[in-house]
């Protein structure tokens, strides 16, 4: 029976060792798998930073016009969630612009193209103005303004590479993003 | 057909940034390309005419310069026809709904 006794006990002392050496080993696992964890949310966030950085650059190309065709996504950074009011103010301070350089850009220009520079240039001034004022007739002036660029788009792209028209032709696509934009927060807010 | 408070809203808003058009663009230019002034809302039509044109049919704030084919019969008369637009008079209750013009719009 002390035999026995003796045996069991040296039995429980080993299984409570491995037990200890298990838990261990368990601890050691889980601090390596949280630092692996770690380690991948910080890849992904530098992955993220890389695309979006990568995106930024092609968008600034293709604005150079070095690459034929515009990225088809947009930045993570671009897409901040920001409430209507902000965007039409965004929209306002584009639209302003795009007329200024397109009115700037009339002395050198002629014939269609310096009609649809005064055009375009009227619009969106008249767009920001009524964004600026509160106008009832804001999101119809903006939606036109977007409208009225986009369908002189071709004409656009033309001008764009032309040294005084390339300021103006950016301008307006900025115009058009930014005035868009605004037209679609304003939709969301409706709903909301 | 848009009902008509649309089409007057429409004729306003599109001759208001005509106003504009013209002020940015008329000058050392022979002509300019105006919106057409219909009532139809998503209309982004373009219409060249002569800065003397432009100016005549300015001194009368019922008429408008609209595409071929984009007048309204019920509350709009030709009153000139060229190749490239149409000028159309407002008639019946129009002229009152328009008689405020670009001047009086809370941009000018």
């Amino acid at each position: 029976m002390g035999d026995n006794e003796t045996l069991v006990k040296e039995h429980a002392r080993s299984l409570v060792a491995v037990a200890r050496e298990l838990q261990a080993r368990r601890t050691r696992v889980v601090a390596e798998a949280r630092a692996e964890r770690r380690r991948g949310r910080r890849l992904r966030e530098v992955a993220v930073a890389a695309r979006d950085r990568n995106l930024d650059l092609s968008w600034r190309l293709w604005s150079l016009m070095a690459l034929p065709e515009p990225p088809s996504t947009i930045p993570l950074s671009w897409d901040v969630p920001r409430a209507a009011s902000e965007r039409l103010e965004a929209a306002c301070v584009a639209a302003g612009e795009c007329a200024e350089a397109c009115a700037a850009a009339l002395p050198g220009s002629h014939g269609e193209a310096r009609r649809t520079l005064a055009s375009i240039s009227g619009v969106a001034g008249f767009a920001a103005d009524c964004g600026r004022a509160g106008d009832p007739d804001s999101r119809r002036a903006l939606s036109l303004c977007v409208r009225v660029i986009e369908s002189n788009s071709i004409l656009l792209d033309g001008l764009g590479r032309t040294t005084g028209g390339a300021l103006a032709a950016s301008s307006t696509r900025r115009c058009a993003e930014e005035c868009s934009r605004a037209l679609a927060a304003s939709y969301l807010e409706v709903e909301d | 057909m848009p009902d008509f408070d649309a089409a007057v809203r429409s004729d306003l808003l599109f001759r208001a940034v005509n106003e504009r058009i013209f002020e940015i663009g008329a000058n050392d230019a022979e002509a300019l390309d105006i919106l057409c002034e219909c009532g139809d809302e998503s209309c982004i039509s373009t219409v060249v005419i002569t800065v003397r044109d432009y100016e005549r049919l300015r001194l009368d704030s019922s008429r408008f310069v609209v595409c071929e084919g984009h007048e309204l019969a019920d509350i709009e008369r030709v009153v000139e026809r060229t190749l490239e637009y149409l000028v159309v008079e407002k008639a019946g209750r129009a002229p009152e709904a328009v008689v405020r013009g670009p001047a009086d719009r809370a941009v000018p």
